[in-house]
């Protein structure tokens, strides 16, 4: 039994910012106990207890993100000892790195957003191989033959329901992606350019449909995350229209918006390149059912991944370094692209400012989540300077000085007074993640939850702050000391388990060997058992 | 031997002996050694999370990709990027197939057949299926069973050469071919450029690093106007599997290394024949579940080797051999499976044979943990 004494409680999911005691007993939260004989007090008078950050949003394993590895070693701190501070040199690249550093932020959970059912083998091994942290898969539909097929022969609601329940509980992901609904699929015919009305060559059908179509099969089978949706025209000029479409098309039904930033683009100016932020935020701020997260992009090296093929070999003419690698999966396909985000450039600062308007704009902290979409706008170790400049207005006003003039005055950054609270930063990586994924398990304090609690100095230099906590606890154990790992443990794996019909298998497995060739079970996630994966859990799913 | 296991499956200095007293011995020589390297690799990704942990634990070296014939491709993909589909993409889409080499249709053939061996049912209506054998080599009939393949002969020499030809051409620049005419080369082209979605496939070994860079750049420049993509037919080695769960676990394929405290990544320092050669290894532990192979550095070097047992036989410097099973026959297995192009659970025909790497290097660890045995 440990009892963090004499901290700051922050727990917006209770209303509670006091100063108050924190018990703890093997893996849960307790209330005060009445016998507290052999228990183990540390002090943290003057500190911040917060729970566990949940990340929604972050590519952090699976067979896209090991290929970044592989295209870029030049940015991995063992090859390139100069300069050792680029971003991504900090990141570490490794799933063992991985869950050190996400652990000494105070982050407890991470949701891989974008695993291709087919390679969901290779996520959950590399999840496996990530220590300290639980984490998840969301998988990947929307491109696949099988699904496009059952639209176009118009097969009705609970064939898909069937079909989403039978690859979820395959490839054992804890929620639905759909990116670029169709455009992949589009891709393989041919065409470069594919928007929410578009129809998918062969099967007759539009990106709305698949999208619409996904979304209610997700809200039927009861999986607490809604659709996560990755809209078509990510990165182009005059795209906020398709977010706002989308939203619109979503008629009311739950959904999640991933990194909206990519979104966020107007046409105006000399350039055609603008922040529509203000716009897209409104949007968001007048529609209750849709939550998003933002995919800030922040100044330097990375490396993008993403399951948006169409969008990755229309970036590929930008990478730098110069090279990238663009992949035609079963369904979705993938492309790497390594990028340079630089200060200097009008676009990249449009970029920045459009995150940054969408993260102030957007009144509500329980339905705008904390991403760079690592590391897509910017890698995961960069998060505390983003916090540093939600909170800090001076500090934004620093670095909007330095930026070019023209694209700052295509935006309403610089207007923008608004400072998050250490509250609403709370509720922001804390207790609204957690309702979003389901898991009322974890993202608050109160008796019974699981003892993810991250405690941190309260300093006035607020990434200095976040980058590394105090004491980090993981299921009641003491994973972070300093900023430093104390102990290292294995994490679980999340998932949701829906029960598809044993007719839907049949089909499925008939449909492999037919269409494939091959045996449906070489793309099946094994049961637990067999060891070659980590301990998971299933979060309910109810209908 | 007494309390020798029947059969035997551990040799020392070529004397059968007990599993145990193998491990035994192999730990004492792994605490004697200077400097230890890990080589071959043909494991599942169980065995080489059990190499990574020890290597790590002992600060010794890992060339997984000197052994195998992958490395090119990786080696490509990290100098120019790539262009990638999987088998099965391949067999229900590709409207052309441009093979290039010898290899495919003879070590690939299987792989290949299970591409071709019916019509691509999501191209376009209608499509048929073309292949085109860049660098065609005469083969007996009873070997080889494709259809209408359009042969087109150059000597193995010339096959990079008339690749990077075929690109500057088909990019409009002037050439003078020497083993194609500009008009088969034109016609080439067309077929090419007429896919819908065209993928070209080779056995990996039949291109080197710059081939491939030079092929992903005809991809490139194919991509402009039409789709056309790449497929690697990949040995059946896990050589493939293996670089990718290095990669998770060390962010590097091959060739690192753990003496100091941060891994270090360097493909000439760490590569197992350089270090058997100048000595700086003295030792290496041969990894090859799959299939026996001996790597021709072995002579070199004091060896561990846990594959197939040889019992000493040819190999002089081979001190100790421990005999495991072969992933997904022996004992189930997570690793690249060639059909589907990604890892995937093999399950054991009979399992409860010889123990797995994965098991010999576990409980190798253990043993390193116990005090040392005084010296006989």
């Amino acid at each position: 039994m440990i009892r963090l004494a004499g901290g700051r409680i922050i727990d917006p999911a209770h209303g509670r910012d006091e100063i108050a005691d924190l018990w703890i007993a093997q893996e849960k939260i307790i209330p005060p106990p009445t016998d507290i004989s052999g228990h183990e007090t540390i002090d943290v008078a003057g500190r911040i207890v917060m729970a566990g950050a949940i990340d929604i949003h972050s590519h952090i394993a699976g067979a896209s993100v090991n290929t970044a590895r592989l295209l870029l070693p030049e940015h991995n701190k063992a090859h390139r000892r100069r300069p050792a501070t680029t971003p991504l040199s900090r990141l570490g690249w490794t799933t063992g790195e991985t869950g050190r550093l996400y652990a000494s932020m105070g982050y407890t959970t991470v949701v891989e957003p974008a695993i291709a059912p087919h390679n969901a083998l290779h996520a959950h091994l590399e999840l496996a191989d990530t220590p300290i942290i639980d984490k998840a898969i969301l998988a990947v539909l929307g491109n696949e033959d099988f699904l496009l097929s059952l639209l176009r022969a118009d097969a009705g609601p609970e064939a898909i329901r069937d079909y989403v329940a039978a690859t979820v509980a395959s490839s054992r992901a804890l929620g639905v992606k759909v990116v670029n609904a169709g455009g992949a699929m589009a891709f393989k015919h041919n065409i470069r350019s594919f928007g929410l009305d578009d129809i998918v060559p062969s099967y007759g059908i539009t990106s709305r449909r698949i999208v619409t179509a996904l979304q209610r099969a997700v809200a039927e089978l009861g999986i607490p995350h809604p659709l996560h949706v990755h809209c078509n025209n990510l990165g182009e000029p005059g795209n906020v229209e398709t977010a706002l479409a989308t939203i619109e098309a979503l008629a009311g039904a739950r959904a999640h918006l991933a990194h909206v930033q990519f979104y966020s683009y107007g046409k105006e100016g000399k350039r055609g390149f603008s922040s529509a932020a203000a716009r897209l935020a409104e949007a968001i701020n007048a529609a209750p059912h849709v939550t998003v997260d933002v995919g800030q992009l922040m100044f330097g090296e990375t490396v993008t991944v993403s399951s948006d093929v169409l969008r990755q070999f229309t970036a590929s003419n930008l990478a730098r370094p110069r090279k990238s690698v663009i992949i035609d999966g079963e369904g979705n396909g993938g492309g790497i692209v390594p990028m340079i985000y630089r200060r200097s450039s009008f676009a990249n600062a449009i970029q920045w400012a459009a995150g940054l308007e969408l993260f102030l704009l957007i009144e509500d902290p329980c339905r705008v989540f904390f991403t760079t979409d690592h590391p897509n706008g910017g890698p995961f170790t960069l998060y505390p300077e983003l916090f540093a400049l939600l909170m800090d207005r001076e500090l934004r006003k620093t670095w909007i000085e330095t930026l070019p003039k023209a694209a700052m005055e295509l935006t309403t950054l610089p207007e923008i007074k608004r400072e998050y609270s250490l509250g609403e930063i709370a509720t922001m990586t804390r207790a609204a993640p957690a309702k979003l994924l389901g898991l009322s398990d974890r993202g608050h304090l109160g008796a019974g939850a699981l003892a993810d609690v991250a405690v941190y100095h309260e300093r006035r230099d607020r990434a200095a702050m976040f980058r590394s906590a105090d004491l980090v606890f993981k299921d009641g154990q003491l994973v972070v000391r300093n900023g430093k790992l104390a102990t290292s443990r294995s994490g679980k794996t999340l998932q949701v388990a829906p029960r598809p019909s044993s007719a839907v298998e049949r089909r499925l497995d008939q449909y492999y060997r037919d269409l494939y060739g091959v045996s449906r079970d070489l793309f099946v996630v094994p049961e637990e058992t067999r060891g070659f994966l980590g301990p998971f859990k299933s979060v309910p799913c109810g209908a | 031997v007494p309390g020798r296991a029947e059969p035997a499956v551990a040799f020392i200095d070529g004397q059968a002996c007990t599993l145990e007293e193998a491990v035994a011995a192999a730990a004492e020589r792994l605490r004697r050694s200077r400097l230890a390297v890990f080589a071959g690799l043909g494991c599942d990704v169980d065995g080489v999370r059990s190499v990574v942990r020890l290597a790590r634990r002992i600060g010794g070296a890992i060339d997984h990709l000197g052994g195998t014939a992958y490395g090119a491709e990786i080696q490509a993909l990290r100098d120019a990027g790539f262009f990638l589909t999987s088998p099965a993409e391949a067999r229900v889409r590709a409207d052309c197939i441009l093979v290039i080499g010898p290899g495919a249709f003879r070590d690939g053939a299987e792989s290949l057949r299970r591409i071709c061996d019916q019509a691509p049912r999501l191209a376009a209506p209608q499509a048929s299926r073309s292949i085109i054998w860049l660098g065609s080599q005469k083969l007996a009939a009873r070997d080889f069973e494709f259809k209408d393949v359009l042969p087109i002969a150059v000597p193995s020499a010339q096959l990079q050469p008339t690749l990077a030809t075929l690109r500057a051409h088909l990019a409009g620049r002037p050439v003078r071919s020497t083993s194609l005419s500009v008009r088969r080369l034109d016609a080439v082209g067309q077929l090419l450029r007429r896919a819908q979605f065209g993928v070209a496939i080779w056995a990996c070994g039949d291109l080197d690093a710059l081939g491939i860079e030079t092929l992903t750049g005809l991809m490139r420049d194919l991509n402009r106007t039409t789709r056309f993509t790449c497929l690697p037919l990949i040995p059946d080695d896990n050589a493939a599997g293996a670089a990718m769960a290095l990669t998770w676990l060390t962010g590097f394929p091959s060739n690192i290394c753990f003496a100091r405290d941060a891994v270090d990544f360097d493909p000439w320092r760490f590569d197992a024949a350089r270090l058997a050669a100048s000595g700086e290894a003295d030792l290496a532990i041969w990894i090859s579940a799959f299939r026996e192979t001996w790597p021709d550095w072995a002579s070199q070097i004091e060896v561990i080797s846990l594959g197939r047992a040889g019992g000493g036989r040819a190999r002089p410097r081979c001190s100790i051999e421990i005999e495991v099973g072969i992933p997904g026959v022996d004992h189930d297995s997570v690793h690249m499976s060639a059909a589907s192009g990604s890892l995937a659970v093999h399950c054991a025909d009979k399992p409860g044979g010889a123990p797995s790497v994965a098991e010999v290097l576990g409980s190798l660890e253990a043993r390193l943990d116990r005090p040392r045995r005084a010296r006989r």
